[in-house]
């Protein structure tokens, strides 16, 4: 039997001129969800190994700076929402198996932990305005006697955050390009890395930034070792995962992922760190401005390019 | 109970009275589908197959949708059929990027709505709309768990699949052919 099939369909016309179901907000959600998770991972692991006296202005900041980019993911999934009024449902239930359910918690508890870290370790923002109340006075005290128990539950919350949003897509079982474990430890080590580079843009101290250059660099290396595990699953699943994998590698999608992503992301970045520690390049800022760029376009290539692949034609 | 549907694609011949069914019982807003009918053609000419089958939410029993619904508004009902309570829902459409049929589409209203099997009317003795106006007979609804039912007398006459099995979804709508 030649294998050429047509398929007609009552509504071909309206799934053609359907728009995609998630637009710019998950994208856009998931990447400031993972850019605060990645701040939360590199200051709590900062205070746990080098201890507080090491944190910097541009962690403080960064630290101050986190529930303020998480609140703008939410408010992007907000305006994501179909039925508005309905937002308060995410928290009268938890649905263990929903992905959505069990973040959308996570996100609560992420709130009281960065605001205990930012009590310990004020930004001169916020440092002179704490000890003109004393309720605020108290809990700083409180959180500068615990801030080694905060920073262990930043860097929980964070991982947990991290992996939330990759898994939010990989547990959906409709979209061929999703359906891998990968993608929640691939955006898990993409927050990280969007991150630490976010924390290169505003730190001044250089043996800092070598530091966080290094990490960074580690976490590029995971994040390519991800992609390929992520891809290669799919090249080797079935037709279904490879014409998914395919419209990332050599797709329409090729040029945003191959060349903007993964080369212009993470491995020229990646050269430029490298070039910076050994002295041959001078540290610049816009290596950091490459990583948060790739970041954000990892998310938007992903999200849409996974709704383009489906199991049914018709 | 598990309510079920067994759609005989040799009967089917395309007429999309079914959909036009749904769309006046259900009041289904324009754009949007309950349920469609697909016609397949393989091979080349003169060596030709058509299947024409109507097609809906497969109320499966291993659902996505309702595993990924943040609100509890996508369950099973008592029948295994799978319903959405729109007072639940949130319009995330996790349950959309989650139903590998895309069976779902969203209301104007706001909330995510698909075919409930006619839940009102099965409620009542009643078939479901695109049932009962099939002029072919080739859409039965019943109980999987009654062997004597209509649904699970086609079954038995073999040649049952479902669509995209390999999604592992457990569907409860059959094609016979």
């Amino acid at each position: 039997m030649n294998p050429h099939i047509e398929i007609e369909s009552t509504r071909a016309v309206a799934r053609a001129m359907a728009e995609r179901v998630w637009g710019w907000e998950v994208p856009i959600y998931l990447f400031l969800g993972g850019l605060v998770a990645g701040l939360m991972l590199a200051v709590s692991a900062s205070i746990l190994v080098l201890g507080r006296e090491r944190v910097t202005k541009a962690m403080r900041l960064g630290l101050v700076g986190a529930p303020v980019l998480l609140s703008l993911g939410m408010g992007a999934l907000f305006l994501d929402l179909t039925y508005k009024l309905h937002v308060f449902r995410f928290y009268t239930t938890l649905v263990p198996t929903a992905p959505m359910s069990l973040g959308s918690w996570v996100l609560l508890l992420v709130y009281p932990v960065q605001i205990g870290l930012i009590l310990a370790l004020p930004h001169e923002l916020v440092g002179k305005q704490l000890d003109r109340f004393a309720f605020l006075s108290a809990s700083r005290a409180w959180c500068e006697r615990n801030v080694k128990a905060l920073a262990g539950l930043g860097l929980g919350l964070g991982a947990a955050l991290g992996i939330y949003t990759g898994v939010l897509l990989s547990a959906t079982v409709a979209r061929p390009l999703w359906s891998s474990g990968a993608l929640g430890f691939l955006f898990l080590a993409s927050g990280a890395s969007t991150g630490v580079a976010a924390l290169m843009i505003a730190e001044r101290d250089e043996a800092m930034n070598a530091l966080f250059a290094k990490a960074d660099l580690a976490l590029i290396a995971i994040e390519v070792s991800v992609i390929g595990l992520w891809l290669v699953g799919l090249m080797t699943q079935g037709p279904l995962y490879r014409q998914a994998a395919t419209l990332v590698l050599t797709g329409a999608y090729a040029p945003a992922f191959v060349g903007m992503v993964v080369f212009g992301g993470l491995l020229v970045p990646a050269a430029l760190e490298t070039l910076s520690l050994r002295g041959r390049a001078l540290h610049s800022r816009w290596t950091p401005a490459l990583v948060l760029a790739g970041g954000l376009l990892l998310r938007f290539v992903i999200v849409y390019a996974g709704q383009d692949g489906s199991f049914v034609t018709g | 109970m598990r309510r079920a549907m067994v759609i005989d694609t040799r009967r089917c011949v395309g007429c999309e009275a079914c959909v036009v069914a749904c769309k006046t019982e259900n009041r289904v807003p324009e754009g949007s589908y309950r349920d469609w009918v697909t016609q397949e053609s393989r091979g080349e000419f003169p060596n030709l197959e058509l299947l024409i089958r109507s097609q809906r939410c497969n109320h499966c029993s291993n659902a996505p949708c309702v595993t990924n619904c943040p609100a509890g508004a996508s369950f099973y009902r008592g029948d295994g059929t799978v319903q959405v309570d729109r007072d639940l829902c949130t319009g995330c459409r996790a349950c959309i990027e989650s139903c590998p049929y895309d069976a779902r589409y969203v209301n104007p209203e706001g909330f995510v709505d698909k075919c409930t099997l006619c839940v009102h009317r099965a409620d009542k003795g009643l078939p479901t709309a695109c049932q009962e106006v099939c002029p072919t007979g080739a859409i039965v609804t019943g109980d999987l768990d009654d062997p004597t039912s209509l649904v699970s007398l086609r079954l038995k006459r073999g040649n049952a699949s479902v669509i995209a099995a390999e999604a592992g979804t457990k569907p409860n709508v059959y094609y016979v052919r």
